[in-house]
């Protein structure tokens, strides 16, 4: 888990280009963030796509808002590929 | 590279994989391409591309295309002429209600639009076409479009056909720039032929018409056919020559021959010495080349040593080989619009120079020599027939070039039609046959003056006195058009040390630093 908090925040600093954001869990989420809008969002969460090699349903894009959501949303994502 | 893009679908997650994009509004791009105070006619782009998908527009949407937007780009190419328009031909829906119609009318018109775009990129210079269906089978249907980032907030296509948009466009760019490479360099064993010919012989190599060996044989007919495009190609391996000899003599299925190559290095000394002495007896930067070797160790040193070489990685998994080759090296490195007379007959020229410098060891004066030659010189002036090859001449040539301004053929074409602007072109024969054009002049005068725009001469041609003959012809024509005093200009660069007295030693004043002048 610890690893895919780093990989998330590393792909949160680079699609909204600010280097020196803290990791933050409760802070981190759209609308708190410079440039993490509602079109900020899709382009997060294309990038985390393809940073993961997973997809994400459309329910997922629509939930998934905060940094919580989304780490948890990966993980089960990659756990249910492993099974 | 600043690219502009209208389409009439969001396109900004483009801006990944380009940088410096300005992207027309949502709904906007009809009103940037017609209102001229809009910013998209206040900024300078080197490209300016029009992508359309007629997917989720109205059937009408075509003829809209058609009758509205079609002229306006026409107009927009002719009134941009620095600027490169790209426009993507039209893509069938994957899915259409006719689909299995004997007559599908749909289809129909977007073929007879793609035919109109592509008549329009024969005439009119800056305009190119991008083939979409090539990116869509490339990256696959399923994996170019995006369903759940199109529902969630229209983003129609994938990252991954963003990054194929992206480096196509990057592509098409440097093909119409002229930005690409010279030389290929190749390894043998493994490369060429599957195996090891110092260990597994002339029998034991994989080169055949059937299995593994079947990647080798049609691997050495692409390479062939970018010999047939002007690409000079060289060998470098470490092998015994004897060993070598053999399989490109014996073996019945070898399509390339020694002889398709311009330079051979076969023995066992470091790669990166053996490409240098190659950028050397060939007159060319080591930045020309490109080295294809499928040991890592090897790509590694070259990579090291000689950082201009471009070393592509190479795949691990040789089934892919041929499919390999013409995405990461052929498209990357050698996209080309056209092939000229040049082009075709680079190989026959390169080894006429090494015959000539063989004719200039035997012979004992250097005035000997070029009188053996028997030089024989032409100059046109405002020619269009070879524009291409004047358009390549200024990207190409870095040696021999006075300042060192690139131009495409839609310059050349402008500087051709201008009455301010002469063009000259320099064709240039001896007793080893025609080097066709290999020098260039670019004239603009006003009134009694003249000032020399470009002066040029290809690496091929230095150092046989040619040079002052053709700005000779020059200053006699321009004196003929009543033309008082010549100015010239030396704007240095990395490569043209050579070129820093040519004024001075043609009989010009220098003026003020680099800056010269002749009364006629």
């Amino acid at each position: 888990m610890e690893e895919i908090k780093n990989r998330v925040f590393e792909v949160i600093k680079r699609v909204f280009k600010l280097r020196d954001l803290t990791l933050d869990e409760d802070f981190l989420r759209e609308g708190n963030i410079e440039g993490w809008d509602s079109l900020g969002h899709l382009n997060l969460l294309m990038e985390l796509e393809r940073e993961f090699g997973i997809k994400f349903s459309l329910d997922d894009i629509e939930r998934s808002r905060t940094f919580r959501d989304i780490t948890a949303l990966i993980e089960r994502k990659l756990n249910e590929r492993k099974t | 590279m600043e690219v502009a893009v209208l389409s009439n679908i969001n396109m900004e997650p483009l801006s990944r994989f380009l940088n410096g994009c300005y992207f027309s509004g949502f709904g906007q791009y009809l009103k940037d391409l017609k209102d001229r105070s809009s910013p998209f006619w206040s900024k300078d782009f080197d490209v300016i591309w029009l992508h359309f998908d007629v997917d989720l527009e109205p059937p009408e949407f075509i003829s809209i295309l058609r009758n509205t937007i079609l002229p306006e780009v026409e107009e927009l190419a002719r009134k941009r002429t620095k600027t490169l328009i790209i426009f993507s031909e039209l893509c069938f829906p994957q899915y259409h209600i006719e689909h299995f119609f004997r007559k599908k009318k749909l289809f129909e018109e977007i073929q007879y639009f793609n035919k109109e775009i592509e008549a329009l990129s024969i005439t009119i210079p800056n305009f190119l076409v991008l083939s979409t269906e090539y990116l869509i089978r490339k990256v696959g249907y399923s994996n170019f479009l995006n369903e759940n980032f199109w529902y969630a907030g229209r983003i129609k296509y994938s990252l991954k056909a963003f990054e194929s948009f992206g480096r196509e466009i990057k592509r098409i760019y440097k093909a119409y720039k002229g930005l690409i490479k010279k030389v290929l360099i190749v390894d043998l064993d493994n490369t060429l032929w599957g195996g090891i010919i110092g260990e597994d012989g002339i029998d034991g190599i994989l080169l055949s018409e059937d299995g593994k060996g079947k990647i080798f044989r049609d691997f050495q007919k692409n390479v062939k056919k970018l010999k047939d495009l002007g690409v000079l190609l060289c060998i470098v391996s470490k092998n015994n020559y004897s060993d070598v000899v053999e399989v490109f003599e014996k073996h019945p299925l070898m399509v390339l021959k020694l002889d398709d190559f311009i330079g051979k290095k076969i023995n066992w000394k470091p790669k990166h010495e053996n490409i240098k002495e190659l950028a050397q007896e060939l007159n060319l930067g080591l930045d020309s080349f490109v080295f294809i070797d499928d040991n890592p160790f090897e790509r590694k040193v070259v990579r090291e040593f000689l950082p201009e070489v471009a070393v592509p990685e190479f795949p691990e998994d040789i089934t892919v080989l041929n499919s390999w080759f013409w995405e990461e090296v052929v498209y990357e490195y050698f996209p080309k619009l056209s092939v000229t007379k040049e082009d075709r007959e680079k190989l026959e020229q390169y080894k006429r120079n090494i015959r000539r410098r063989e004719l200039q060891s035997k012979l004992t004066s250097y005035e000997d020599f070029l009188k053996s030659l028997q030089i024989n010189l032409n100059v046109y002036v405002d020619d269009g027939r070879f524009k291409t090859r004047l358009a390549q001449l200024t990207q190409k040539t870095n040696q021999f070039n006075l300042t060192t301004r690139r131009y495409t053929e839609s310059d050349i074409e402008n500087f051709l039609n201008s009455k301010d602007t002469i063009v000259y072109a320099l064709e240039y024969r001896d007793v080893f046959g025609s080097e066709g054009i290999v020098g260039e002049a670019i004239v603009r005068v006003k009134d009694d003056e003249a000032v020399i725009d470009t002066f040029l001469m290809s690496c091929r041609v230095i150092g046989r006195n040619v040079e002052y003959q053709f700005l000779d012809f020059i200053i006699n024509d321009l004196r003929k058009r009543g033309i008082k005093r010549i100015f010239g200009e030396y704007i240095p660069t990395k490569r043209n040390i050579l070129v820093k007295d040519f004024y001075k030693k043609a009989g010009f004043t220098e003026i003020s630093q680099n800056k010269f002048m002749k009364e006629l």
